[in-house]
């Protein structure tokens, strides 16, 4: 007779779906969303591009640029905990459907001139 | 006179593609022959192009639904050829992921074995009871089934004392839950003509066909891999194997359900043991020698080979899951039985094809 | 050169290989799994059996052109980790079960012996 209480019981319950494009989860804090990049202290060394395994962000000195495969990127963090800048941070919000593919950024790094030699 | 049947590769009860040719005569099935390949990626090629910490993302994508164990099997192989000794926070973390994903995918089992007989409310059941889990590894690591809790040298990330109190909460919750599908397992009517005296396999050939997991536990043979010398930390907790004697279809279904309540007591008693402090350690250099980790998965039993050169690359990662052991004992049961039981023979070795054909 | 390698017993030829197999068959011990690797122009065989949690390895090596003997008259859980290797190193093993001839994983139009 346990199956016929049980079903009796859910007649009487609400239902355990939610409708969904009217009724939205707001997401957990812990959820990882997306990678967001702030590139006000980026010093363009590359550790990030050295650790991602799917190989989804390239880094370029010449041009001073950051630019990440959103569809490649599996939300791993290794980027997130090796910048040594901090430059890196995972949000909780999910990237939409009909995102672009790449993300391209432009780094205003200042050449720091060099030292004079001593003489 | 024999018809040949495709078992094909798209069945609604098969959770991934795997085709069986089987021979019947008149309704009963006289042979089977299987036939794999759908879902082959070449992961094993990886290690030549992504470095060892690497791989661990790689390894972790093998399976969905039994993911932690493989990405803690791959870490705990390769600090044998560093010969490093984690702290025992790390340890104990990775205790508790690995009992979390065996709740979850034993209660996914029960949801689909339970489609296979025709029984959809309860398959409807299970399911929701296990979107509780999910909410909990969600909230805890990040993810509903990929959560890469564990790395080389440790954990990966601790848990703060609000998400010890959601896991004993799920705890509680969880358990009278369990308690309600398993006496409509074990004691129904319907269910009991269905299961009961099918597909059984004595303990001498459950032993020599090479099975492994609760389809050799179900037929009377003691052998679970958490009670051996590497995984001692299981014996500080009070585990205990579930067994049981009969062999047949029924007897795996019992076996998988004691193993849940096991998982909850387990999950419990780490918690209130798990000791303050560090949760990894450094790593430095690179990995040389060979090495063999074994582990017991919810289906079985998973063996990892790695052999390191001295270079950031692995030279060769070899990995034998269970499910690879468990298809040979289907050709040696399906004969003899009538074709509208075969999906319930199939799904009660717990196939994971993309497992098998990593 | 390696410094942690697991303990294994060596086996020179075929007809020692399958003397040896049946022995540990007949002493209760369970086939758990087969590993190959390349090494200096032949390949290097590992057999894996267990017994009460504890293991047994014996190492083989198989010379170039040279066409191993399969153990699936011993055990039949043998057959489909041999017919992966002929598939993925190109191997041939004589006296198998059931022979699916290279064609387990691979299509008549895919790369041929990935792994070697």
């Amino acid at each position: 007779m346990g199956m016929l209480n049980l079903i009796l019981a859910n007649v009487s319950r609400k239902p355990a779906t939610r409708l969904y494009p009217f009724e939205i989860r707001a997401p957990f804090e812990e959820f990882k969303g997306r990678i967001v990049f702030n590139p006000e202290n980026c010093i363009l060394c590359g550790i990030c591009q050295k650790k991602c395994p799917p190989d989804a962000i390239k880094v370029t000195k010449d041009e001073k640029k950051w630019e990440l495969n959103v569809f490649r990127c599996i939300m791993c963090t290794e980027c997130v905990t090796g910048c040594p800048k901090d430059c890196i941070i995972i949000s909780n919000e999910r990237a939409k459907t009909g995102a672009k593919e790449y993300i391209k950024i432009l780094v205003p790094k200042v050449d720091t001139p060099k030292a004079a030699p001593p003489k | 006179m024999t018809t040949i049947i495709p078992f094909g590769p798209q069945h609604p009860v098969l959770p991934e593609p795997v085709s069986l040719k089987l021979e019947i005569d008149n309704d009963v099935v006289v042979g089977a022959l299987p036939s794999l390949g759908y879902v082959h990626r070449g992961l094993e090629k990886f290690v030549d192009t992504k470095d060892y910490n690497q791989t661990t993302y790689i390894c972790e994508r093998i399976c969905g639904i039994c993911s932690a164990i493989h990405g803690i099997t791959y870490t705990r192989a390769v600090e044998k050829l560093f010969d490093v000794e984690i702290p025992e926070r790390g340890q104990y973390l990775r205790v508790i992921f690995s009992e979390l994903n065996r709740i979850h995918s034993h209660l996914l089992w029960l949801g689909l074995f339970a489609d296979g007989f025709g029984f959809e409310s309860l398959f409807y059941e299970c399911w929701k009871y296990r979107e509780t889990v999910l909410d909990v590894l969600e909230r805890t690591t990040g993810n509903r089934v990929i959560h890469s809790c564990s790395k080389v040298g440790g954990a990966s990330k601790d848990l703060t004392k609000e998400h010890i109190d959601l896991i004993l909460k799920m705890c509680d919750t969880v358990e009278p839950q369990v308690k309600d599908l398993e006496k409509v397992f074990v004691n129904n009517y319907s269910v009991k003509q269905r299961l009961v005296g099918l597909a059984t396999m004595s303990k001498q050939l459950a032993y020599e066909a090479g099975t492994v997991g609760p389809t050799l536990r179900g037929s009377g043979n003691h052998s679970d891999l958490r009670e051996s010398a590497d995984w001692d930390i299981y014996k500080d907790l009070g585990f205990k194997a579930a067994v049981e004697k009969d062999g047949d279809c029924y007897a795996r279904t019992k076996v998988r359900i004691n193993e849940l309540y096991e998982s909850i007591k387990l999950v419990r008693n780490a918690i209130s043991k798990m000791p303050n402090g560090e949760i990894a350690t450094p790593i430095k250099g690179f990995p040389t020698g060979e090495a063999i980790m074994r582990a017991e998965q919810p289906r079985g039993e998973v063996i990892y080979y790695v052999k390191g050169k001295g270079t950031k690359n692995l030279e060769r990662l070899k990995i034998r899951t269970p499910t690879f052991a468990n298809i040979p004992s289907l050709l040696l049961t399906l004969p003899g039985i009538k074709l509208a039981d075969v999906p319930i023979v199939v799904l009660t070795i717990d196939p994971c094809i993309s497992c098998t054909e990593r | 050169m390696l410094e942690n390698t697991i303990e294994a017993t060596e086996i020179k030829n075929g007809a020692e290989l399958l003397k040896t197999v049946e022995g540990l068959k007949n002493d209760g011990y369970r086939y758990a799994t087969m590993i190959c690797l390349k090494a200096n122009d032949g390949h290097d065989f590992i057999y894996i059996f267990d017994k009460d949690y504890k293991l047994k390895n014996l190492r083989y090596f198989v010379k170039p052109g040279e066409k191993p003997k399969s153990v699936s008259g011993i055990y039949l859980c043998a057959l489909l980790i041999e017919n992966e290797y002929q598939d993925l190193f190109g191997l041939t093993f004589e006296g198998l079960a059931i022979d699916f001839k290279g064609h387990l994983y691979l299509t008549p139009n895919s790369p041929k012996a990935p792994l070697a």
